[in-house]
């Protein structure tokens, strides 16, 4: 059955954000969530935060971090490559110049609940 | 450090000793001033022949009162090689504020400031010509008019006209001994700085440069950047060397918006830094972007043009935790819609990922779309466009106010930009007198092996020309220019013809010369290539020659294409030291333009760079980041003043002279009225050798085309007269430089260029990741 507009707007940042994942993945992120302050713990390390996106799996059992089966399973398909385009990108100005953009990524905790104005 | 060079004045201009030498030498030589005195001295033997030295130095060796200031040593050796004695003259320099309104003439004041004057035959002083030479001076020249500073004193813009001018000699008394010439400017809402600090600032070969201060910059950019960016200029703070938004605005192009966070121009040591910060969030992240660059100046072809040199930007990206987790997971889902996001990852993140929650619409890169679409483009059209245009139109209205005005008398100066520095900004110009003098024949003559030349009449022919200055003799390599018929030729080492003025050439040795083929061009090795074109078969040295020739007058010549059968030679011969009257004169165009901002593009053109000028390099490629994006332009269509300036001047027409004026059938008999032109009333000022016409309709005026005459008389009833058919059109057309604001100036951007995202593959290759990672195959097959 479809949200009203006032259940929507009681939903939390999390909650919007995987809100488009299946039941079950949903179930798992708020499983895993649980261990959020051990998570964002380990993402404060920036060497670990550049490992976390290319291999989010990975780096989050190295840390110890018991990751559900089905989100597990999902993970292990990711392909880390795709986080090379945060790392750097290049581009050609129509002067002739070639300007590379240095791209940092830091992992929040996100937006705080009932903060939320996004 | 920020203004040192202008010491806080607005803006400085300077002029070295040789180039206001220049000056002086061309107002005594074009008026045939000196020639006069000369002859009426009883040393009329020198032809009017003279050569100046003239020193900022503050004279040691004559009586001065205490106060004199700003003193010039005129030195004049008089005759061909200066044998006929020594004339001296020491004076003082003066703004001149009354005379106009419209201007502050700096000059040289004979009537209030002559300190000294000195006559000398060898070392023998020669006791009345002294006097004689003052009261020259005084009464009939009465000043120099160096530099006419056009000014208006009620301005409230500072891009307007300067409010005021002052002037100041720099005497260095250090072993350097860099004198110059200050012309230091006011605009509104400026102040006068501390002209005693004033030092050179001109480089070694220029003769002149123009330097600005960057806070008066900052004033008029100010207003400029704000419009351009649609925001208030109280959004923006000025100091000594900086310009920088002080609050956060929204800024939008290429049908993004973010927040322009940070927006500062700095004054660095030869080149301005330029900082941008953008900011935006999305869903899922939080981005802000940053780029500095640089603008450099440098003069191309005579134009100023400013670039920008953008460094790597930096992006700081924070993103949920969960957000990218659920981004990898959906990911591994639907891969083919990762591939299709793959070009604007955290657009992925933010859009698409967490998906239908945002709308499923995918934003663009953040990179891409907002640093690169956005503030990239804003840079180079702060850069390229707003500092350009100011500086250029600034550095503009001074060289065409210098050029010549008539409302004034003064010689005229063409400036010629050669280089531009920032440290304050200062543009080095060659400063190049405009002489009036009268020329009997000028132009490009083609001889062939064997003939003979007339420099008198611009002639070519064969022997049996009678007055023959010059022969191009003999064959081959062995051919020869040949004085003729008493004709005597001084080699002047010089290569700009353009550049020799006619009192530069009376101190050269003159004297039968031949000048070998050789040295006028040196042969190619392979001359007899057949696809080599005839002219190329010799690198032509371009020297000029000066010649004086068998009817004695001063010409210069230069050989400036040789050919194996003949020679094309450029030549320019001057009239003798003969009675005669030039006339000038113009209904003109109101030449200061202050850039301004404007919010749509009609009627303005943006004239891209081709794309082959760009040099457009691949990324590993040594980028020449020397191209530039192209220039808005806008034709401005104006009224014509309806006032127009004429002015007479005589050469060689010495003593007490009247000047009678006679414009379109009607005789100026008072020294104002009114007259009727082509049906159009009209009136007059008559002060001697200026006539200023004024047109009276009180609706626009038709377009005329009339006749003024001027002749002037001397005691003697004798007389000379000029005159010049004048045509008045209501409107003129001129063209300018425009600031469209930012976000069509973004837009064009994007039309005509777009940034080009380069593929991974030129980067460098990713590093290893920390531990190993089994392929998605052998991961697979552990399950």
């Amino acid at each position: 059955m479809a949200k009203t507009r006032s259940q929507k707007s009681v939903q939390s940042h999390f909650d919007r954000s995987i809100a488009q994942l299946s039941p079950s993945l949903q179930r798992e992120m708020r499983e895993l969530r649980k261990q959020e302050a051990r998570i964002l713990k380990l993402l404060s390390d920036p060497k670990k935060a550049e490992q976390y996106l290319s291999h989010p799996l990975q780096l989050l059992q190295s840390g110890g971090i018991e990751v559900p089966t089905l989100l597990k399973r999902r993970l292990q398909q990711f392909d880390p490559n795709l986080a090379q385009h945060l790392s750097r990108q290049t581009y050609a100005l129509p002067n002739g110049q070639a300007i590379t953009a240095h791209i940092r990524v830091r992992f929040t905790r996100g937006p705080r609940e009932g903060s939320d104005a996004r | 450090m920020p203004g040192s060079q202008t010491q806080r004045f607005d803006a400085v201009m300077e002029f070295t000793e040789q180039s206001v030498n220049d000056v002086i030498s061309t107002f005594f030589d074009s008026g045939g001033l000196l020639s006069s005195f000369l002859n009426a001295v009883g040393l009329g033997s020198a032809e009017g022949a003279f050569s100046l030295d003239m020193l900022f130095d503050r004279p040691s060796d004559v009586p001065l009162p205490s106060g004199a200031s700003n003193l010039i040593d005129l030195r004049f050796d008089i005759g061909a090689d200066g044998s006929l004695g020594q004339l001296r003259a020491v004076a003082g320099l003066n703004m001149n504020r009354t005379t106009s309104s419209d201007f502050d003439i700096a000059e040289v004041d004979f009537r209030n400031q002559l300190h000294f004057t000195g006559f000398t035959a060898g070392s023998i002083p020669i006791p009345l010509l002294p006097n004689l030479f003052a009261n020259f001076l005084r009464n009939q020249v009465g000043a120099i008019p160096l530099f006419p500073v056009p000014v208006k004193r009620a301005a409230t813009d500072p891009a307007d006209l300067p409010t005021r001018g002052d002037i100041r000699i720099i005497d260095d008394i250090s072993a350097a001994d860099r004198d110059a010439l200050a012309i230091m400017l006011t605009f509104a809402g400026g102040s006068a700085g501390n002209a005693a600090g004033l030092q050179h600032f001109i480089n070694p070969g220029e003769t002149g440069a123009i330097a600005l201060f960057f806070r008066w910059l900052a004033r008029i950019l100010r207003p400029r950047v704000a419009s351009a960016l649609q925001t208030s200029e109280s959004n923006f703070d000025i100091g000594d060397d900086f310009l920088r938004l002080n609050r956060t605005i929204p800024v939008s192009g290429g049908g993004e918006t973010a927040d322009l966070t940070r927006l500062e121009l700095r004054l660095r040591d030869g080149f301005i830094e330029l900082k941008g910060e953008i900011a935006k969030s999305g869903f899922c992240y939080d981005a802000t972007g940053k780029i500095a660059g640089r603008i450099c100046a440098k003069v191309v072809g005579g134009e100023l043009v400013f670039k920008a040199e953008i460094d790597n930007p930096d992006v700081d990206i924070d993103i949920p935790w969960y957000c990218w987790l659920g981004a990898a997971a959906i990911g591994a889902i639907a891969g083919g819609l990762v591939g299709v996001l793959v070009g604007a990852v955290v657009g992925a993140v933010g859009g698409a990922v967490v998906g239908g929650v945002v709308g499923g619409a995918v934003v663009g890169g953040i990179v891409g779309a907002i640093l690169i679409g956005i503030l990239v483009p804003v840079l180079l059209a702060i850069a390229e466009n707003v500092i350009e245009t100011t500086v250029e139109g600034i550095a503009g209205n001074l060289a065409d106010k210098l050029r010549q005005d008539l409302q004034v008398p003064a010689i005229g100066l063409n400036l010629i930009f050669q280089r531009v520095f920032i440290d304050d900004v200062a543009i080095n110009f060659d400063a190049r007198p405009i002489e009036k003098v009268p020329i009997r024949a000028s132009g490009v003559l083609e001889v062939r092996n064997g003939q003979l030349i007339d420099l008198d009449n611009g002639q070519v022919g064969s022997e049996s020309m009678g007055s023959a200055d010059l022969e191009w003799r003999g064959s081959g390599f062995g051919r020869q220019l040949r004085t003729r018929c008493g004709a005597r030729l001084a080699r002047t080492g010089l290569q700009d013809l353009a550049g020799i003025l006619r009192w530069k050439l009376y101190p050269f040795p003159y004297a039968d010369a031949t000048v070998p083929l050789h040295e006028l061009a040196i042969p190619l090795p392979f001359p007899d290539l057949p696809f080599l074109p005839e002219s190329q078969k010799y690198l032509e040295t371009r020297l000029v020659y000066a010649l004086k020739t068998a009817e004695g007058r001063y010409s210069v010549v230069q050989v400036s294409e040789v050919f194996d059968d003949r020679i094309r030679l450029n030549y320019k011969t001057y009239e003798k030291p003969l009675p005669s009257v030039q006339l000038a004169g113009e209904f003109a165009c109101d030449g200061w333009q202050i850039p301004e901002v404007v919010a749509d593009l009609e009627n303005i053109r943006f004239e891209a760079t081709p794309r082959a000028n760009l040099r457009f390099q691949p990324a590993r490629a040594a980028h020449p980041a020397l191209a530039r994006l192209g220039r808005w332009r806008r034709t401005v269509t104006r009224q014509t003043s309806r006032t127009g300036h004429f002015r007479a001047t005589v050469e060689n027409f010495s003593g007490t002279l009247s000047y009678h004026w006679h414009v379109a059938g009607t005789d100026l008999l008072k020294k104002q009225g009114s007259l009727d032109i082509g049906g159009q009333k009209a009136t007059f000022q008559v002060d001697r050798d200026h006539l200023i016409l004024t047109l009276q309709n009180q609706k626009l005026p038709k377009a005329l085309e009339f006749l003024v005459k001027v002749t002037v008389n001397d005691k003697a009833g004798n007389a000379v007269s000029a005159s010049k058919c004048v045509r008045f059109t209501p409107f003129c057309k001129s063209e300018v430089g425009v600031i469209p604001v930012f976000d069509l100036q973004v837009n064009t951007f994007h039309q005509h260029f777009s940034v080009v995202r380069l593929p991974l593959a030129t980067l460098q290759p990713a590093a290893e990741p920390p531990e190993k990672q089994p392929s998605r195959v052998s991961s697979r097959r552990r399950k």
